[in-house]
């Protein structure tokens, strides 16, 4: 029987500017992660949240990615990206309603393989209001084919920083 | 927000925690990232204008049953 496990888990007490798991086991088959965050800015109506595996800095990151709000539906590809350029989470902007973050789940399956790196994440922008609600999926590429040992989770383009009472959460998936 | 930048790093072998203040070349490295990101975005958004523009003539010039150009043409089959 599969099993789920909790790696680590992460809330904040005060902002940060990123949210790193480093030396996660091989062990497992599959990871997932799971947060519930809100940005520290004000600007703008959404913000994202960007993924980097190891050290991988550099644009060997792709995604598709698909958000909706109340009016638009918005899909794209974007290639040849740089890590906190995709678009792997959504995070609630400090100015909307107190308390109140976003929700995602990223699954990233064969982890500690040797192939390119996969992802999918889905994701949901709360707001206890009229307007600025977003849904959204990713499905995004890291051409790296190291094991993942290192997570780094940080707002789109460095931008700010996830406020206090974000919460991450790293499970390991292991197959029957 | 505290003036001192920080992040939190977890170590998942031993489960310790560490809040760490950015160092100079990471505080650098940020808004090297945030001009990159701007410049990627902007790109992202001249494409997307660009392809609605295409868009809105290549309808227009259906209503209007004027021929559409190859580029007007492409973004309307699939």
């Amino acid at each position: 029987m599969p099993t789920y496990t909790l790696i680590n888990s992460q809330v904040l007490a005060s902002s940060a500017t990123s949210v790193t798991f480093s030396s996660i086991p091989s062990t497992f088959t599959d990871l997932v992660i799971r947060s519930s965050a809100r940005h520290n800015g004000t600007g703008g109506n959404i913000w994202y949240m960007g993924v980097q595996f190891n050290s991988v800095t550099t644009g060997l990151y792709s995604e598709t990615f698909l958000v909706a709000d109340m009016t638009n539906v918005i899909g794209t590809n974007n290639v040849n990206s740089l890590p906190f350029d995709v678009h792997a989470g959504n995070l609630v902007q400090n100015n909307y309603t107190a308390n109140v973050f976003s929700n995602t789940e990223m699954y990233i399956p064969s982890y500690a393989g040797s192939t390119n790196k996969v992802w999918s994440a889905a994701f949901a922008g709360e707001n206890d209001a009229a307007n600025y609600n977003y849904i959204g999926y990713n499905a995004g590429l890291a051409r790296t084919t190291e094991a993942i040992t290192q997570i780094i989770l940080k707002p789109n383009g460095s931008v700010g920083g996830f406020s206090a009472g974000s919460s991450f959460y790293l499970y390991g998936i292991s197959k029957a | 927000m505290s003036d001192v930048l920080t992040k939190v790093v977890v170590d998942c072998s031993t489960g310790v925690t560490e809040i760490v203040p950015l160092t100079a070349e990471e505080i650098t490295q940020r808004e090297a990232d945030r001009e990159a990101s701007a410049i990627a975005q902007a790109e992202r958004t001249a494409q997307a204008e660009a392809l609605a523009t295409l868009k809105a003539s290549a309808k227009a010039k259906l209503i209007a049953g004027e021929p559409l150009t190859a580029e007007e043409a492409d973004t309307l089959v699939i």
